[in-house]
């Protein structure tokens, strides 16, 4: 925060107090607005609760950490020990990640740390304050799996897919050409309650062969 | 970066941003709606000048297809062009109610069949007017005229878009009888489509009710009594309100509710109020209890639900009779977004937001309770992460419009994963019994089946319970698919307190397995083929012998079994459609059933949406296989006992068996998708394990220990 704070005085060093304080302000807001736009198009919760914690009671303390998702660092007031789960969905607005079961049981809280599926319902933020957070939105719209899932037609709901779509991604990039039993194996630990699994399977499948031919 | 290029991106960003709608193609997603539709024949369609054509769909999203299969049997009519076709959400309002049930509901497979003709009528309604409002421009007679691809053409050749026609259109009277197309023009209607909200769903824009945000919003978690009738007796609200981010402890009948700023804020200051409930009801509740009394209820007379024909005289008379019991227990619809509702009251107007099943249902709920008219009740209906039949329940909006009308804010109400499961509104558990009777030559003569379970009715609408028979408890038990000439069917009514409701299927979800499991049992003692045994029951020809036969027929059922496998197969007829399924399987000496492939055939009438159909299909029998081999609620202590996926198993990848479906193609009316591909999946799968083992297994889920060799 403090480095972009230099970022946005500099220019203000000629200004005669009171106009530099008003434009100061006026930049943070800007800034502040730009942030938002640079974002996944989606109006982050932090807006709303930003807002909030200006009013919240004296005995709230902040505890102001940044985490980068999706190659995006994201200043965030979060207490150690909240699950990264619930910063991601309610201070962060990305509800793409799920809550379903809480207890890593089901996969579909699932994101990418430093590229590897993990279940942010029993990660907490101070674990991975270094590291890159990806979550559906940060795959390309013409990632593989992104596309062979609409290409099989795989969800119904809907609601466990984005987990299941990034385990699937992290699978896919260790094990490029898997066998069906492989498959299962990978998957047998996450619930689609609708029934998508044949599709899930065939998309993996076909998703393989397109970052086949992607790779070259 | 310099700044200048900082400002430069950012801008550019804002203008990308701005201009993002009219960059995306029709039918991704949501939103691209005309400002001022030129042209709104009916409140389920709208073309726009720019050609646009929306359909508005009151149906809740559960990922059945509704929300593609809808627009496709009005734009099939209407010979619209596909690619100009969007999808949008209705509220809560008065033209997308059920025509027949006269409520706006989304259950019991109706969204399509209900409305066959209405649906159809008002694409050719729309269509008809168009043509006219061309031949009108052209100085032509309106016959001369034909339609293609959103297009009116002269007979010459020369066209008009319907853009271009929709404002002189909308002056025209809406025709109440236009013709209908034959089933031989439909290009749209059954024919190939992608849906129109995967895309959403897989780049994960999709908000669901768990999802959604409202300026000035807070969440809550209601604590709820954990055993049935109990009441808070104390709590420690000073300890919770200290928790980062609470707002308000709300104390309601029998529960407390903490109001935070955050979803997690809420679930954590939950814990610290360290409530102590009181003993409740029925302290001795637990699974021993239960079966005690379902054994109890088994024994007694019962009301009759039908009465055909003397079925004692016939098992007096009968060359051979077979006596059997089955039990199966409650489950849990265990869908994967939790139970939630959005609300905000404000003094003039209401408005909710849910995944809910039942629009109406929560529209008049939250009238009742803020003493607002239902007009003054707007009621968005969100994408639902299953539904499966609980999402009809009023339980959330409840809690969210109360809680709102505290606050004075808008409030989100969610469950825990442990809320959902002690809540749920069960499929209601059943022991049934069935005596029979075959003749010399092996055809049944007597068919004497007592149910025993809890009335979902007696709670949601107690007017459908007459003579004491639950409709709900007895479907597929007094309209099998058989004849039968001495028939009689009794029910008698468990009371415990356990909330049961309607899960994906109902009352066939339950009794399908039994008569479809006691069936084979009859073609076994009658030494038949467990096929033709059905088959010689049934009106030959009729939809239900034909899918039973195509479903054989697909499978192979009269091939050569691989080595090792043996084969079951089992029919329904339910909601205005029939299915059908074989089930091929083997067993292992420790009792493991493997599930090598199940072949489903399906006659819904005309099939509008194929591919949605064989989804829902692959669905039926991921979820029936999940419900035969794992599926339980234990109780204990006067409550549920099972809190989460940890202990209430659904079915995995690797278990997934080779599905294959068949529709069959005819141009009937419509019927139901969602429901009838499931109950004919257990007994399929039971039966195939009794031709592999010689072992019954009465019970779901299945006691596989009995399958084990000594």
């Amino acid at each position: 925060m403090q480095h972009h704070m230099k970022k946005v005085l500099s220019p203000l060093k000629k200004f005669s107090g009171m106009t530099k304080k008003w434009m100061l302000y006026w930049r943070i807001s800007i800034w502040k607005h730009a942030m938002i736009c640079f974002s996944d198009h989606r109006q982050p919760q932090s807006e709303q609760s930003a807002a909030e914690s200006l009013t919240c009671n004296a005995r709230e303390e902040n505890h102001m950490i940044t985490l980068t998702v999706n190659g995006k660092k994201r200043p965030v007031d979060a207490d150690p020990d909240t699950p990264l789960l619930w910063v991601l969905r309610d201070n962060l607005g990305f509800t793409s990640v799920k809550y379903t079961c809480g207890i890593s049981e089901c996969g579909m809280c699932t994101v990418l740390i430093d590229g590897e599926a993990r279940r942010s319902c029993i990660v907490y933020v101070d674990e991975v304050l270094e590291s890159d957070i990806t979550t559906i939105e940060g795959l390309p719209a013409d990632h593989p799996v992104k596309v062979a899932w609409i290409e099989k037609q795989v969800p119904q709901c809907g609601y466990c897919q984005p987990g299941i779509m990034l385990q699937a991604a992290d699978f896919l990039s260790r094990e490029p050409n898997p066998a069906d039993t492989q498959i299962d194996a990978a998957m047998d630990n996450v619930i689609c309650r609708c029934g998508s699994h044949p599709r899930i399977k065939q998309a993996m499948h076909l998703a393989a062969r397109l970052a086949a031919k992607q790779g070259g | 970066m310099t700044r200048r290029s900082f400002l430069q991106k950012s801008s550019l960003v804002l203008a990308m941003g701005a201009l993002s709608g009219s960059l995306k193609m029709f039918n991704v997603s949501a939103v691209q709606a005309a400002a001022d539709p030129a042209f709104k024949p009916h409140a389920f369609l709208e073309i726009a000048a720019d050609n646009a054509v929306t359909v508005w769909v009151g149906q809740t999203n559960l990922g059945q297809g509704t929300h593609t299969g809808i627009p496709m049997v009005i734009a099939d009519e209407l010979d619209a062009a596909w690619e100009t076709v969007q999808v949008r959400p209705a509220p809560a309002a008065d033209p997308f109610k059920d025509p027949v049930w006269h409520m706006q509901v989304t259950g019991g497979s109706t969204s399509i069949r209900h409305r066959w003709d209405l649906l159809r009528t008002v694409g050719a309604a729309a269509r008809q007017m168009l043509m006219e409002a061309a031949a009108g421009q052209w100085k032509i007679s309106v016959q001369k005229c034909t339609t293609k691809d959103g297009r009116v053409i002269h007979p010459e050749g020369k066209t008009l878009r319907y853009g271009q026609l929709a404002l002189i259109a909308a002056t025209l009277p809406v025709p109440e009888k236009p013709p209908l197309k034959t089933p031989g023009d439909y290009h749209i209607i059954g024919t190939p489509r992608q849906r129109l909200d995967i895309p959403d769903k897989v780049m994960g824009r999709t908000v669901f009710g768990m999802d959604f945000t409202v300026s000035g919003m807070c969440t809550a978690v209601v604590a709820r009594p954990p055993r049935y009738g109990a009441s808070p007796e104390s709590y420690d609200e000073q300890a919770a309100m200290a928790v980062k981010g609470v707002l308000k402890v709300v104390p309601l009948e029998n529960r407390i509710a903490v109001c935070a700023k955050t979803t997690y804020a809420a679930m954590k200051a939950r814990d610290f109020l360290n409530i102590k409930w009181s003993k409740g009801t029925m302290p001795e509740l637990n699974d021993t209890f239960i079966n005690t009394v379902y054994q109890a209820h088994l024994e007694k007379k019962g009301s009759a639900a039908k009465n055909m024909g003397d079925v004692t005289a016939a098992l007096a008379e009968a060359s051979q009779t077979l006596d059997q019991q089955y039990k199966l227990h409650y489950i849990s619809h265990a869908q994967v977004e939790p139970i939630n509702c959005t609300a905000h009251v404000e003094k003039d107007r209401c408005r909710i937001w849910a995944p809910t099943q039942g629009p109406t249902l929560a529209q008049m709920t939250a009238s009742r309770l803020t003493g607002l008219p239902p007009e003054k009740v707007r009621v968005e209906i969100l994408p639902a992460g299953g539904g499966f039949g609980l999402r009809g329940e009023p339980d959330p909006v409840i809690d969210a419009v109360l809680l709102s009308k505290d606050l004075g804010r808008p409030v989100k109400v969610v469950y825990t994963r442990e809320d959902d499961f002690s809540n749920d509104y069960f499929r209601p558990a059943n022991q049934s019994r069935i005596t029979a009777g075959l003749d010399r030559d092996g055809r049944i003569t007597a068919w004497f089946h007592k149910v025993a379970a809890q009335s979902i009715m007696m709670r949601i609408m107690p007017r459908q319970v007459r003579n004491g028979i639950d409709p709900d408890a007895v479907s597929g038990t007094v309209d099998m698919p058989y004849e039968i000439p001495s028939h009689y069917v009794t029910y008698a009514m468990v009371d415990l307190p356990i909330q049961v409701g309607w899960w994906r299927s109902v009352g066939y979800s339950i009794n399908a397995f039994i008569v479809e499991s006691f069936m084979d049992e009859l073609a076994h003692a009658a030494g038949k083929d467990p096929l033709q045994f059905r088959l010689d029951h049934m009106e030959k020809d009729s939809r239900a012998y034909n899918i039973l036969s195509m479903a054989a027929d697909k499978g192979g059922w009269h091939n050569p079994v691989p080595e090792g496998r043996a084969r079951g197969i089992a029919v329904t007829a339910c909601f205005e459609s029939f299915a059908a399924h074989m089930a091929e399987v083997s067993v292992d000496k420790k009792g493991s059933i493997t599930v090598h492939k199940m072949v489903c055939a399906i006659d819904c009438g005309t099939a509008v949406f194929p591919d949605a159909i064989r989804a829902q299909a692959e669905a039926g029998v991921v979820m029936g296989l999940s419900v035969a081999f794992h599926e339980k609620i234990r109780f204990a202590d006067g409550g549920v006992k099972t809190s989460n996926y940890s202990d209430y198993r659904v079915l995995s990848m690797s278990e997934v068996p080779e599905i294959e479906v068949h529709i069959a193609r005819n141009n009937l009316k419509a019927g139901g998708i969602g429901e009838p591909v499931f109950p004919s999946v257990a007994p399929a799968v039971a039966n195939a394990v009794f031709r592999a083992t010689g072992v019954r297994l009465r019970e779901l889920p299945f006691q596989t220990g009995l399958l084990a060799k000594a």
